[in-house]
Order: C-alpha cells, then structure tokens, then sequence
C-alpha cells in the first residue's frame, strides 16, 4: 500500500507543467540524437548533464531519461530509410525495415516503428513499476555460465539470416566471430591481432562495421547503378502512408512479444538492447507462418525488433535503480548523473527518494506517449528523404555516416574502416554474401567467448557448468528447440492439417 | 600508499603547500615573467563522455571557470580509444605546447609496463595528484569468510578454491588485491581471476555467488554494503573510512602491504613547459584542492585528497611506478626487467 502511494505521488511530481515540460524536451533531443548515427544516447546525456547543473534533481533525472528512451524512437528512422542503423539497437532494423521501404512500404515500417516502440515501451514501464525489486533478484542469478548459454541461443537466431546458401551464411559468421577477437583480451589482458595498431586496441567497434556494410555499401552498390545507367526509378510509396489492416493484424503479436523479451533482457546487465532486438527477429521468423518472407520485407522483422529494444530501456535501469549497477555505457552515465544531484541509486533509493524515483518512473508513461505525438507526423516527412534525386543522396549518406562515425571517438582510423567495410559489404551484395550474420557473429562473439571463458575458469574445465542451475537448463533445452525446429516445424504442420483434410478426403 | 594523512592534517598540509607553491610562482617570476594562457585551454580525458573521469575533468573546468583561475575559455576533450593510449599519442604531439592538460590514472604507468606503449609519464610534465579512490575486498554476506586471514588461509590450503572477480586484470583494484596477497604469502600468479566487463557484472556475480570475492573501488561496493547484500573484508585505505565504513579494517590491520599500487588521478601538461608555466598550473590545481565543493564531492564518493606538486610528486610518481611494475610482473603482465 505504501508503495502505491508513492507511485500515486511520483505522479503528481511528474505531472507538474515544468516536470512535463522536461518530459517533452527530453524526448525531442533524444529523438535527434536517435536519428544521426555514431552520436548515441550516452554522448547526448553525458552533454547534457553539465547544462542541468543547479536544476531541480526531478526535473534533470525526467529529462535525462527522456533522452534515453526517446533514442530509441529515433534509431530506426535512419535503419528503414537509408539502411544506417542510428542506434546501435536498431541494427536488425536495416534488414526488414530497409526491405519495407524498398517495396515502397517506408510509411507502414516508420508508424509499426512508433506504435511498438510506444506498447512496448509502456509494456516496461510497467514492468518497471511493478516488478523492479523481484527481477533484480533474477539479475543477480545470471552468472558466466548463465550468459553464456544466452548468447549459446541468441547464436541461433544465424539459421534465421543465412539466406539462401548455409555455407555462404556461415562465412560470414565466423567473418564476424574472428573480428569480435580483435582487441586486448579481457581475461588476459593480451592484445590479439591488434597489428600494432593503437586504435585497435579496444577492438574493432561494431557501429563502424555496422554502419559500412550497411549505409556505405548500398552507396558503392548505387553509384555503380547510377555509372551504369541501370538505376531503378524513385521509389513510390505505394498504397497509403499508413499500416493496412493486414500488416497491423500481423504486427500486433510481435510488438507484444518484442516488449517482453525486450524488458527482460534489459534487466540483465551484461546483453542490452541490440542482443534483445536479435531474440525479438528470431522468435519472430520462428512462430511466422511464411519465414521466407525474412529478409525481403516482413513487417514482423520491424515491430518485434523495435519494440524490444524500447522495453530494453525500462529493463535497464531495472539494475541501475535497484542495485546501483549501471549494466551500459548509458545508464553509467545516468548514474553519473544520481550521485551529482546527491542521489545514490541502490537498494535503498526506493525508501530514500521514493518521490524522485516514481517521478522518474512515473514520467516515463506520458515521455513514450509524448514520443508517439512527436514521431507520427515525422513520418509523412521523413519519407520524402527518398525522393531526394540520388545524385544527392548518396553524398548525404556518406556525410551522415561519417560524421556519426567520427564523433565516436573522434578518431580517423574509425573513418578507414567504416570506408574498408563499405567495399567489404559492397563485395559480399556482388558475391551474395548476407551481411547479417556477420553483424551477429561480432556483436555475440565477444560475449559468447568471454562468458565461455569465466564459465570454464570458474569449473576448473568442467561443463557441467552449463547444465548446472535451472536458468541454464531452460536456456539448453529452448537453443535445442531452436536449432531442431526446422527439422520439426514441417511434421507439426503436416500433423495439424491431417486432421483438417481428413474428412474431405 | 606511503602517506599517513587524514583529511583534517591533510588540510593543513595543502595549505602549507599552497604557501610554498606561492613561493615557487614568485621565484619563477624573479628568472622569467609570470605565465598565464594566451588562448583557450583543453583538459584532455582519456576515456568517453559521461564517465566519471570526465565528469571530475567537467568538475575541474567548472572551478577553472568560477574561481576565474583561467581567464581564457577552457574545454573538455575526450580522446578515448586504444586503452587510454590514444589520449597519450595525442597529448605528445602537443609538446611543448601548455594550452593543455591531461585528466590521467594510473593506466599512464600501466600502460607503458605492459608495453602497450612505448609512452609514459616521462613523456609529460606531472602538475599534480589530486584524488585517490580505496579498493574494496567484498564477498557474500553470508560466505564463511569473514577476515583477511579466513581468505589467505584458504587460498594457502588451495589457491584455486576461492574465484575472483573484478573488471580489468591489470587495472589498479586488480593490482591492489594481487600485492595485499603477496604480502600475506600467497603467489597472486595463481589465483581464479574472472575478469567481467562491467561492475554491473562483477558486484551481481558475488552477489549471486558465481564467484566468491571482487576487488572494486569502494564507491562501487558502497550501496550493497549499506543495504547488506555484501561483506567487505578490508579496505585497501591507510587508515579507517568513516561513516558506516568506520568498521571495516584496513589492509594494514590485517598485516597486509598495499603500499604504493593505488588508484589516483593526476594532472599532467606536455612535455618541455617552463618553468613559470608549470608552477601557473600547480596553483591552479592548489586552488582547485582547496575548493570546498572538491573535498564534498571527494568524501562522498569515499575517496582522498592526496594533493602532491613539484619534486614531492615526482618522487611519489617513481615510487608508485615501482610498485605498480613490481605487482604486474607478479601476476605475469611485464617481464622482470
């Protein structure tokens, strides 16, 4: 009863008009920070924090945060439009969303965007409100060997994007998991394949490679087109601007599913959103009844993907005001930004600042319906990005990237790669490579590798580890279901309609 | 560490050293006319925006600014990458230029005994050492290790029967935990070192009790050991904390030497400033101890004020390079020279 009363009152704190005021601001520059690549939502707030010196503690938190989710927003603009993911969680959109807007669908990819971004992100915070305290217990239950096996079935989810050829699937695979090795080792402290290159020392960073393979290559692919006079004509939006009925009917369940998985996975501190958008795609194409569709447009590929990776958000600071933990580079920053306001996330900032805490958490209801106000009219906008004449486009999506890329790090080597892996992606589209496992293989690899490692060092050798606490058994037998449902997905069919047919045999 | 200070004698050492850094600008002044910046300032951070290295470098700008200890504009820079290494490679190419200063950690030594550089504090004009973070020992709150000794008599029974974690192998609480247990007898090579990429993951493993103890900065095991969900065996500070943390013991009680491996921030300038140019930065970074907001935001954070100039901190420097190279070649990160 106590605590409903405070939720009670975090909403009387967040509905006052300067509190909603910070709300709406928030969303905005996050939003923005959303759209451009490489400037990601922990950049944007850690600007920020110096500027709301001396502000209201309530005020300041409500705005920060409002950057953080509101990244979210903006992430798949970019991904759908111009196949540049502008968050990193957004990845998985360039594949689907990019295809949408291909056939002409950019208006149904952007609002399925919005509208699951909104369920889903309320699907957290509610999930927040409700059970923050219980689920930092299940935080503290996953140990190395319990991430291993979680990266073990996200790893699945590879069948889902080979395409065509397993083997040319699998190249890019390993393509992937040998770059996730570049960098100094974390259990050893060693560098590995680092060619005496300073700047690779951290690793080969999965934006640079993301945003070349992607953006940069379907430049050279365009200017090759444009050489050879064999471009297509200007996309035309075909049908309306809207979702129709039948790709709202199948976007429901994903978005659903997608804020579920998505807030749960946001709660583990060592996976974050774009692991959770991989699980969302992966279910997805699982439970679809025409998983060929994967790939070439599917609007599930969309929903289920960006809704997770909004409830991610929530998920995340699950940890962060619980324990104290920040389980990212974001809410390390919004940590930073507690303790300079006097303000100590942990175990006990429910009892301390039960008035802040539920502001925040309270806020967080109108900042996602604030986002979907915000975003819907941008959409009718922001699809006439592809009518600009691609003589200027092209350059305006080199300039976009690079300048994303160098405000990283503000490091020119990134800017090689990021031109290295565009002609990397450009060669793998001639050859008909997909690009999608590889993106996998590096963003799993360095999990799935270390966690292996803490896991083996912990049982001296043995792996029983794995098999050893429920978490991970469910896990095994979930990545066994995973790899065998190909296999099994066709009898299940053939038993069901049996029946059906029977009678009229 | 080899000082002996709490904050009350620390005060008054500052302020005893701000006197004789005044002296210093004078007689600087007396050879050469007393410097002061021509053009805008860059703190350089070696790490990205929004961490806590770049928030204490912000903190440092701010006081620059509203105590008018640099007129000219000043500007935080963040030159991450490469393992702070690039933050390095940048500020060499600088020299001899004092328009800018390095935020710096002990990964300046670090990284030049682990030879990922070639660089090193030699290459740069030390200008002060500001703050000092302790390293915790934390498990369970209820492992059956409740002291120091309960650890070391169960690591000398079988040193692979008690895992570590902890957030970067090499990194100052890593080192910490590796010279307290040299000194209680135990070969630290050996020890079941779990290395995690975030604290996040290293506090949530003890917790859960995937691994049995961590080494991290005290401000990172604080909130759990105020709400109970941790121990904390020893605190590697040279005397007690204060607060709920009055109870813990210390490194030393315990009979252990940490002496020397720490964890502390430094302000260094390019290398080949004058001599009237380093003693306008000592100032400043004396004023910036002194401010009242500075010490707060020290002691929240349950960290120390180590303020350290001139030869004082040169020779301080030396001692904590020996150290810090004598911990890593113990746990096999640098050969024995």
């Amino acid at each position: 009863m106590e605590t409903l009363a405070h939720i009670v009152n975090g909403f009387s704190i967040c509905l006052q008009p300067i509190n909603l005021w910070y709300t709406l601001v928030g969303c905005f520059l996050g939003t923005l920070v959303g759209v451009l690549p490489g400037i990601g939502p922990a950049a944007g707030i850690a600007l920020l924090v110096p500027v709301t010196y001396g502000m209201n503690p309530a005020s300041a938190l409500i705005m920060l945060a409002g950057i953080y989710y509101g990244a979210k927003y903006g992430g798949s603009t970019t991904s759908i439009l111009i196949r540049t993911p502008g968050e990193t969680a957004s990845v998985m959109t360039c594949i689907d969303g990019y295809a949408m807007a291909q056939n002409g669908r950019a208006g149904a990819a952007l609002a399925v965007s919005a509208i699951g971004s909104f369920i889903a992100g309320s699907i957290g915070v509610v999930g927040l409100t409700l059970f923050a305290l219980p689920l930092a217990e299940m935080a503290i239950e996953f140990g190395p060997a319990e991430y291993f096996m979680l990266m073990l079935f996200a790893m699945t989810s590879v069948a889902s994007l080979t395409g065509k050829s397993l083997a040319k699937g699998m190249f890019s695979m390993v393509l992937g998991l040998m770059l996730a090795t570049v960098g100094i080792d974390l259990q050893s402290a060693m560098p590995r394949y680092t060619m005496d290159i300073v700047e690779f020392q951290e690793g080969i960073s999965f934006v640079v490679v993301v945003v070349g393979m992607f953006a940069v290559s379907e430049v050279f692919q365009g200017l090759e087109m444009l050489l050879r006079g064999t471009a297509p004509a200007v996309i035309r939006i075909s049908g309306k601007l809207w979702l129709t009925r039948e790709e709202w009917r199948r976007s429901i369940g994903p978005i659903w599913r997608g804020g579920i998985i998505g807030f749960i996975i946001g709660v583990l501190p060592g996976a974050g959103g774009t692991i959770a958008s991989i699980l969302s795609y992966t279910t997805e194409r699982g439970l679809s009844k025409h998983p060929e569709q994967f790939g070439r447009g599917a609007i599930e590929g969309v929903a289920g993907p960006e809704s997770a990776n909004n409830a991610d958000t929530a998920g995340a600071l699950v940890p962060l005001l619980t324990l104290g933990l920040p389980g990212g580079a974001v809410t390390a920053v919004l940590l930073g930004a507690f303790i300079m306001y006097g303000i100590q996330p942990g175990p006990l900032l429910f009892k301390e600042h039960p008035d802040i805490v539920w502001g925040l958490i309270d806020s967080m209801y109108f900042g996602n319906a604030m986002l979907l106000i915000l975003n819907l009219p941008l959409i009718g906008l922001f699809v006439r990005l592809l009518y600009i004449p691609r003589g200027i486009l092209y350059p305006l999506i080199v300039a976009i990237s690079a300048v994303g890329i160098y405000s990283i790090n503000g490091n020119i080597v990134d800017l090689y790669l990021m031109i290295l892996f565009g002609v990397v992606g450009y060669l793998f589209n001639k050859a008909d490579i997909p690009i999608a496992p590889l993106v996998l293989g590096l963003v799993l690899g360095d999990l799935i590798e270390q966690s292996f490692r803490q896991a083996m060092n912990l049982s001296d050798g043995s792996l029983g580890i794995f098999v050893g606490s429920r978490i991970t058994v469910v896990l095994l037998v979930l990545t066994v279901i995973a790899v065998l449902w190909p296999l099994i997905a066709p009898r299940i069919k053939a038993l069901k309609t049996l029946p059906a047919t029977g009678p009229e045999d | 560490m080899t000082f002996k200070l709490g904050f009350r004698e620390l005060s008054s050492v500052v302020a005893a050293i701000g006197a004789l850094g005044t002296w210093g600008h004078a007689v600087a002044a007396e050879g050469e006319a007393a410097w002061q910046p021509q053009g805008p300032v860059e703190i350089v951070v070696p790490t990205g925006a929004g961490g806590e290295n770049d928030r204490v470098a912000r903190f440092i700008q701010r006081i620059f600014e509203q105590k008018k200890l640099v007129e000219t504009p000043v500007l935080v820079v963040n030159k991450s990458g490469g393992g702070q290494v690039l933050s390095l490679v940048y500020f060499a190419k600088k020299s001899p230029d004092p328009h800018f200063l390095l935020y710096a950690t002990g990964t300046v030594l670090s990284n030049q005994i682990s030879g990922r550089t070639e660089l090193g504090y030699h290459d740069l004009t030390p200008i002060a050492k500001l703050r000092c973070d302790n390293t915790a020992l934390t498990v369970a709150p209820d492992s059956d290790m409740k002291t120091m000794q309960d650890l070391i008599g169960r690591l000398k029974g079988n040193i692979r029967s008690v895992s570590f974690g902890g957030v970067s192998r090499g990194g100052a609480n890593n080192l910490v935990l590796a010279k307290a247990l040299r000194s209680g007898g135990v070969d630290p090579s050996g020890l079941k070192m779990i290395i995690f990429k975030t604290n996040a993951q290293s506090m949530t493993g003890v917790m859960g009790k995937h691994v049995d103890a961590v080494a991290s900065s005290v401000s990172a095991a604080f909130q759990n050991f105020k709400s109970g969900k941790l121990r904390i065996l020893a605190v590697s500070a040279p005397k007690r904390l204060t607060g709920i943390l009055a109870d813990v013991p210390t490194m030393a009680e315990a009979g252990l030497d940490v002496s020397g491996v720490s964890n502390c921030r430094y302000i260094y300038a390019t290398k080949g400033i004058t001599a009237a140019q380093r003693a306008f930065w000592e100032n400043a970074m004396a004023a910036v101890n002194n401010d009242e907001e500075w010490g707060a935001d020290i002691a929240q954070r349950n960290q120390m004020q180590d303020f350290r100039r001139g030869k004082d901190l040169e020779s301080d420097l030396k001692a904590t390079y020996d150290a810090t190279r004598a911990a890593m070649v113990d746990i096999g990160l640098a050969k024995a020279k």
